[in-house]
């Protein structure tokens, strides 16, 4: 049994718990979790979002009270309590301990570098802050966003300024990007012992063709000049993103993995913008077409996936009664209503209303 | 990669231990962001072509696109099979359609006159008596936004920050449809309806009565009143979070009370160093009860 943090198979007894819902006290987990307790779904964010703002306030308090360095006792105090929380009561990736050391060690690099925000030495110690909580809380959100962030502090260690960028280093931080997401891809064809470390590549597979595409899309487009484009730019932002996607969905179909397809998923996202200019139509139009296209492409793919094919189906694995009914309702009052410019405006409210939001 | 075979054959599960590899929720992305991108781009060729396009065109058009979307289904329905994704999302895609439609050409002809709002009223009933004919708890939550657009509610930020519009006609409007919401969940359970709703009415009501509530405690007028609400809303998710074995309704209780007695330390405390220990306190016994009592629910592992 380890004490600082759960053991490779416990570890994996935590995750065979939680994927067949058995209970904590089952006793067919009897001695195989090392009684650790985790938390999972919606109350795990809802205790990360709880660290989070005890951070903030604890920050606010020690400013208050004008003791020196409110930044380093603070997140020194954090880490403590998170340290606490998982030596102390055995608790593991249960949000409230992770919110806590990560917030807690982004505070105290932030204390020691004491530099701008848009310095590269604060943005390394960030990345490091994040890279150390996700080594020590195995935590893929952290890991992520310690690469994306590292791959900032990199492009400002090369050039001093957000404002000297240049197309070079813009490109360089995207091939970058995609390789690291590359490796990434590679590394997730090794087994695992540890759930964790999985999860955490897949964070990267996921994200980091993303952040490439941004490097060499959006964010040249905000640091340069129309003159300094080239010819191979639009090219390699079609292409990277296409055979990166093709790559991901070959290997997560392959693999019977999610975390590739999603990758894949993003990648056609970026395609589909950067190819934006082949439709030439009106905006709606262009949604219209999008959305039918992956409309049809549902549909075609589902109707085909109705008995499994290859091992690959389209029917639901599990069901959560309550989280789909919440996700619904949430992801109806998202959709949008129509408000033409000209016309009347009512008394109806903007509620979902499905297009018929009542400013007419 | 990782497998956790072993461990499960350990268990002695009797399922197979590989089943198929289902790529359901990615096409539940896919489809989510077609009917967004479709419906969006709709609401954009509405606001463009109101004059270019006519409205007896565009709302034909509309209209046919609506009952191509609800074809499908419809026709499951009536040869009773079950319906899959797509067709969830397809009544989902005909029912904005419908809303897009109905709303333009009220816009157009102005049928109800000074009156107009009624026809959220009349897509609400619309969307509602679909959903119960088609089972369809989709439909059930656009019938319950359309409701709510009827009323009024506009939970938008930009509303919301809008100091023309007074913050209590916010909240009394949203505790109206909670309470409607309420009544239509009573209603069902009186007639017995056999369709599984009752999720998604609880989740809509509680969720509006907390932001009414929040509403008024964060008014000097209304703060008292506001706490009041707070307490047997926190009271009633609770009691739902331990008969359900839910940790939503848990989250709901324990979230929105902590955020409703910060607006009312925020409120009354004038000393800046007592309302932020005030707030850690309050942050600090919200985490720890909520971990309490998901320990007590005992959901997870």
């Amino acid at each position: 049994m380890s004490r600082r943090r759960p053991s490779v198979a416990e570890e994996r007894w935590l995750h065979v718990a939680a994927r067949q819902r058995l209970k904590a006290d089952d006793p067919r987990l009897h001695g195989r979790t090392g009684n650790w307790r985790r938390v999972r779904g919606f109350a795990r964010v809802a205790l990360f979002v709880g660290g989070l703002l005890i951070a903030w306030l604890a920050v606010n308090v020690l400013d208050l009270l004008q003791l020196p360095r409110p930044l380093m006792i603070s997140g020194a105090a954090l880490m403590l309590a998170s340290e606490w929380l998982v030596l102390g009561r055995r608790l593991w990736n249960s949000g409230i301990d992770e919110a806590l050391f990560g917030a807690g060690a982004l505070l105290l690099a932030h204390d020691i570098v004491d530099g701008d925000m848009l310095d590269p030495a604060t943005i390394w110690s960030w990345a490091i802050a994040l890279g150390l909580a996700g080594w020590r809380h195995l935590q893929p959100l952290f890991t992520t966003l310690a690469v994306m962030l590292g791959s900032t502090a990199l492009s400002l260690t090369l050039v001093p300024s957000v404002f000297g960028m240049n197309r070079v280093i813009t490109m360089q931080m995207s091939v970058l990007c995609f390789a690291v997401a590359g490796l990434a891809l590679l590394g997730g064809a090794h087994q695992y012992r540890r759930p964790s470390h999985d999860r955490m590549l897949d964070g990267v597979v996921i994200a980091l063709p993303a952040l490439g595409y941004l490097w060499a899309g959006s964010m040249q487009g905000l640091v340069l000049t129309p003159t300094e484009q080239s010819w191979w730019a639009p090219l390699y932002l079609s292409l990277a993103p296409l055979l990166f996607g093709a790559l991901a969905l070959h290997a997560g179909l392959r693999r019977r993995t999610h975390a590739p397809l999603y990758a894949a998923l993003l990648c056609l996202v970026c395609v589909v913008w950067q190819l934006r200019g082949w439709l030439p139509v009106d905006w709606h139009w262009r949604l219209i077409i999008w959305g039918g296209a992956a409309l049809l492409v549902t549909i075609v793919l589902d109707r085909w996936l109705r008995r499994a094919r290859a091992g690959i189906t389209s029917q639901r694995e599990a069901d959560d009664d309550a989280a789909i009914a919440a996700l619904e309702l949430a992801g109806v009052a998202a959709t949008p209503a129509s408000e033409p410019a000209r016309g009347f405006r009512g008394e109806g409210g903007g509620f979902g209303g499905g297009g018929a939001g009542g400013s007419y | 990669m990782h497998s956790l075979e072993p461990e499960l054959r350990e268990l002695g599960w009797s399922a197979p231990v590989r089943p198929a590899f289902s790529v359901f929720a990615e096409l539940r992305v896919l489809i989510y962001g077609a009917v967004l991108l479709v419906s969006t781009g709709v609401a954009l060729l509405v606001k463009d072509n109101l004059q270019r396009i006519g409205p007896l065109a565009l709302t034909g058009g509309l209209l046919l696109a609506a009952v191509l979307c609800y074809a499908a289904p419809v026709r499951a329905a009536m040869r009773r099979q079950p319906r899959n994704l797509i067709g969830d999302y397809l009544l989902l895609l005909g029912g904005l359609l419908l809303s897009a439609a109905l709303g333009y050409a009220e816009s157009q002809y102005r049928w109800f006159g000074d009156f107009w709002s009624r026809h959220l009223l009349l897509l609400a009933v619309i969307h509602g008596c679909s959903a119960y004919l088609l089972d369809s708890r989709l439909l059930l939550a656009l019938s319950l936004s359309t409701l709510a657009a009827w009323v009024g509610l506009d939970p938008r930020i930009g509303e919301l920050l809008d100091a023309a519009r007074p913050p209590t006609r916010f909240a009394a409007q949203a505790a109206s449809v909670a309470a409607l919401v309420q009544l239509w969940r009573e209603l069902h359970r009186w007639l017995n309806a056999r369709q599984d709703f009752a999720a998604t009415f609880n989740h809509f009501s509680l969720n509006l009565a907390f932001w009414a509530a929040l509403t008024w405690c964060s008014r000097d007028d209304s703060r008292w009143w506001g706490v009041l609400v707070l307490a047997a809303l926190t009271a009633a998710a609770l009691i739902a979070a331990f008969r359900q074995r839910s940790q939503f309704f848990a989250v709901y209780g324990i979230g929105y009370s902590a955020a409703g007695i910060s607006m009312v330390i925020a409120g009354e405390l004038r000393d800046e160093l007592a309302t932020a220990l005030s707030l850690l306190l309050v942050v600090v016994t919200a985490v720890a009860v909520l971990w309490h009592l998901r320990d007590r629910l005992r959901n997870d592992a």
